[in-house]
């Protein structure tokens, strides 16, 4: 499997000289294709830090972030704009649809940001809004829908442009748990059937549990990393939680 | 510690108060100026009359002053209800932090305080300056020479602005307060997250309303075009009622037309984030489209007034040149037995020790002028026959014609034997009458036919008066003249050099002694050369003063509820426009979108001004073409460059606020 992002040696530092806060810590993992990762830790370990420079919202201290062969440290504002629209697909905690415009209408606009032609753009939102199950929704407004459909039109405005890499933060953080559970079954449909790439920032356990390997970070570092493999969804949450515990601190800390 | 507080914020979000600022500013700097005017009399050499006249003005200036302070206090509270909006997050922080609101109104009450000040203090300033060329307007306006120049500085004025800003400020604290009072915490420190119900119209409904705002405007436009501007006062409010619902209709239902049209045009809707943009401006557009219709109301009257007030002003004193051909005149309309003892009695006035004096009269026929006229209608008479059907012809001597017309010191036309020359001094009748005397060789009055003159007809007018009411006069030989019945008595008078203004006096005097006289059963009418200049400049030059500030007044508040609008709705799209950054529209690409949406928010109530004012301006010329010549031209030009400085001003000024506000 080819990789489809690196991230070597990166570190980010916050504050100025005397006070200077590391919320990267030399941080390194591939992200291969196809792949379905979890990135998982306590407030403050330093994850939404890791999406924010991923997604190249934020940039790096040191370090080299390579998304499809493309080193986004070394890229110009102007190419990132470029980069982000074209080569990534977010979805967020709280969608972030736009409120004035309807379903259909907020995912053609990651299309026609791209300048897609518009012939095309029907049949490729139609052809996505079938996948994740919200044809019925597509001519509502935001606030005519459910959370658990507006995080769907959200997904399917991430995933409608092809990107290489789609990067969740916290995707469930606002829905119910039945919403949540329709939500990431979708995602490991797009994920087995299309071969959609997500990058998933949660602190949930039972949200991280449909993730094929999970990254758990503290304090800026990679604590442990766990990968499904062969197991059943059931068995890897157990093997999840074992490591939450641990993360929660240190026995001896206690003491 | 609350006035550190107050004054560091005013100095902080000066970038949110700077479109508050400039409007109190400009506001001030207006109603000081134009309140001023009675300061501007030093400097203008003015007559009794004219004198009178600044008088009037100053009254009506007054009257409208209060008017037009209520128009900007709803635009200042307006104003202020969007400063506060913006803030309303900080303002429960302070809440949060234990601040009573007691505490907080009284910040606000600071901040108003502070901001009053200092646009009161820099608008007078600017008020002072612009007092000084206002009073040129005025010169130029009234027709008088300006004396040696005066700095003018009115005390009264400043104490006037300061007494009606005061109590706009007092309300907008007072407002404040209540405001403050009736707000809860949870709603203040959420204000930011409130998600906005869309309002929707059926695209049946849009379409249906739009196309009839369309016919309701033609209409408009028709019956204005096909009567003109003086035709009947009914015609002219119910075109302008037409046109104010038919406004009112394209703005309810024009977002909703064009986004159904928009979106059938694939390839525009689905352009970049042209999408967004057009649904941002509807929405916007669906929840204002009565202050749009009040906004673009207000820019016709601003673009109408000033651009044809000057003309229609211009050409009225054009058309006094044509109907003042005498220092003074005493008419009445006279029969039987009075019209020996008018005569008599306009004989005996001994006005001939002041310049040379003629008595004549004029004759009745009975015989209406259409019936010669209709064949040879032009487009400017056809009006004119139509609304006055009952006028007929009159007739006077051929004497009395040749001696009128040397008192000009014109030449008469020399008429032999039965000769008949007609006469009008009506610039619509002028063109009708002539084709008459082009094509017909002869003219019946009274059963009795004449042979009219080959050498033309004649514009002249055979008395002074402020109004052109000489349709049509034939100069018949004496002889004939006479065996008709008298209609008027006229009394001219052109006084001889340096005595015009004892004479004036002396002819007022004697049109009130004939009034008195009990043998004489009507009532002498007439006027003086100067009487009638002064009156009509002054009546017009008053309503050009109260239209250009009337019209200054609505352009900035219409500029301004515009950027305020626009500057609202900002910080509501602060949210938005950080998502589409999120989702990879450039930075370019979110100030395009802000600049389009700016734009055409600020274009839709000029543009339908704009075409409403086409139509406008068209009828005014037309009717100026037939009064006076004198063309809009120029003052068009003049207007559009006015409109440009103060609504582009507001608009590059909303743009860059707009900017920094999503940033």
């Amino acid at each position: 499997m080819p990789s489809i992002m690196q991230a070597s040696h990166i570190e980010k530092y916050f504050g100025n000289k005397g006070n200077v806060t590391k919320a990267l810590d030399d941080l390194s993992f591939d992200v291969e294709k196809g792949d379905f990762v979890g990135i998982m830790g306590p407030s403050g370990s330093g994850k939404t830090t890791l999406l924010n420079c991923i997604s190249t919202i934020d940039t790096v201290t040191t370090g080299h972030i390579t998304i499809n062969s493309q080193d986004i440290t070394k890229l110009k504002k102007k190419h990132l704009e470029k980069f982000r629209r074209d080569e990534l697909g977010f979805i967020f905690q709280d969608f972030n649809l736009l409120d004035t415009l309807t379903a259909f209408e907020n995912i053609a606009l990651a299309l026609t940001i791209q300048g897609e032609k518009p012939s095309e753009i029907t049949s490729k939102v139609q052809a996505t809004a079938e996948k994740l199950e919200i044809t019925s929704v597509l001519n509502k407004f935001p606030y005519e829908m459910s959370g658990g459909q507006k995080q769907r039109v959200a997904s399917a405005r991430a995933i409608v442009t092809n990107p290489s890499l789609v990067l969740a933060d916290e995707p469930t953080g606002a829905l119910d748990s039945k919403s949540s559970r329709l939500l990431l079954e979708s995602f490991e449909k797009l994920n087995q059937d299309l071969d959609t790439t997500i990058l998933m920032v949660t602190h949930d356990a039972f949200t991280a549990s449909y993730a094929n390997r999970i990254l758990f970070i503290k304090d800026g570092k990679i604590f442990n990393e766990l990968v499904k493999g062969q197991d059943t969804r059931k068995a890897f949450f157990n093997r999840i939680m074992e490591v939450v515990t641990l993360l929660g601190g240190d026995a001896d800390d206690v003491f | 510690m609350y006035f550190k507080l107050s004054l560091r914020n005013v100095k902080r979000s000066f970038k949110d108060y700077a479109i508050y600022f400039l409007t109190i500013t400009f506001a001030v700097c207006l109603f000081y100026s134009f309140n001023s005017i009675s300061a501007q009399k030093a400097m203008l050499d003015l007559s009794s009359t004219q004198s009178d006249m600044i008088d009037v003005l100053m009254r009506m200036i007054g009257a409208i002053s209060v008017f037009i302070s209520v128009v900007l206090a709803f635009l200042i509270l307006f104003a202020n209800r969007f400063l506060i909006k913006r803030r309303q997050k900080e303002l429960g922080m302070y809440m949060t932090l234990g601040m009573s609101k007691y505490h907080i109104s009284r910040i606000l009450v600071m901040e108003t305080f502070f901001i009053g000040l200092m646009s009161l203090a820099v608008g007078l300033g600017l008020g002072v300056l612009l007092s000084q060329g206002l009073s040129v307007l005025t010169g130029a306006l009234f027709k008088v020479d300006m004396n040696a120049y005066e700095f003018v500085f009115s005390t009264e004025a400043m104490i006037k602005t300061v007494i009606y800003f005061g109590i706009i400020f007092l309300v907008v604290m007072v407002t404040n307060i209540l405001v403050m009072s009736r707000y809860k915490l949870i709603d203040l420190l959420t204000a930011s997250r409130k998600n906005q119900k869309l309002k929707l119209r059926k695209t049946s409904t849009a379409v249906i309303v739009f196309i009839s705002s369309l016919i309701l405007l033609g209409i408009a436009y028709g019956m204005m075009l096909e009567y003109g501007l003086f035709y009947d006062i009914a015609v002219f409010w119910v075109s302008i009622a037409l046109g104010a619902v038919g406004t009112f209709l394209f703005f309810f239902s024009l977002s909703g037309f064009l986004l159904n049209v928009l979106k059938k045009n694939e390839k525009l809707y689905y352009n970049h984030i042209n999408m967004f943009v057009l649904r941002q401006i509807n929405s916007k557009v669906n929840s204002t489209f009565i202050s749009m219709t009040i906004i673009c109301l207000m820019l016709f009257f601003t673009i109408g007034v000033l651009s044809t007030g000057f003309s229609l002003k211009e050409s009225l004193e054009k058309e006094l040149d044509q109907t003042t051909p005498y220092d003074a005149t005493l008419y009445d309309y006279v029969d039987g037995e009075e019209v020996g003892t008018l005569k008599e009695a306009f004989n005996n006035l001994e006005l001939n020790e002041y310049g040379d004096t003629i008595v004549f009269t004029r004759h009745r026929t009975d015989e209406r002028i259409i019936n010669y006229l209709k064949p040879y209608s032009t487009r400017d008479s056809n009006k004119f026959l139509d609304q006055d059907r009952g006028v007929d012809l009159e007739v006077m001597k051929r004497s009395d014609y040749e001696e009128l017309v040397k008192m000009q010191g014109k030449e008469p036309i020399s008429l032999k034997g039965e000769e008949v020359l007609l006469l009008t001094n009506r610039t619509n009748l002028k063109e009708s009458i002539r084709h008459f005397v082009e094509q017909e060789e002869k003219i019946k009055i009274r059963g009795e036919s004449y042979p009219i003159t080959s050498k033309g007809m004649q514009m002249l007018s055979t008395k002074t008066d402020s109004v052109a009411m000489e349709f049509m006069t034939a100069v018949l030989p004496d002889e004939m003249a006479e065996q008709l019945p008298v209609f008027s008595v006229t009394l001219n008078v052109q006084y001889e050099e340096g005595k015009q203004g004892v004479a004036d006096e002396k002819v007022q005097e004697a049109r009130r002694m004939l009034n008195q006289r009990s043998d004489l059963s009507t009532h002498v009418l007439g006027t003086t050369k100067t009487g009638a200049y002064e009156r009509s400049t002054g009546t017009s030059a008053v309503a050009v003063y109260i239209g250009v500030y009337l019209g200054i007044v609505f352009l900035i508040s219409s500029a301004a509820i515009l950027a305020l609008q626009q500057l609202s709705e900002a910080s509501e799209n602060m949210e938005r426009y950080s998502m589409l950054k999120k989702i990879g529209v450039t930075q370019k690409g979110v100030h395009q979108s802000i600049f389009k949406q700016v734009f055409v928010y600020f274009m839709m109530p000029l543009a339908l001004a704009i075409i409403h004012s086409i139509f406008g301006i068209k009828v005014v010329n037309d009717a100026l073409l037939t009064a006076g010549q004198s063309s809009v031209l120029l003052p068009s030009f003049i207007t559009a460059g006015v409109i440009i400085i103060v609504y582009g001003g507001y608009f590059l000024a909303t743009y860059s606020g707009y900017k920094s506000i999503v940033k």
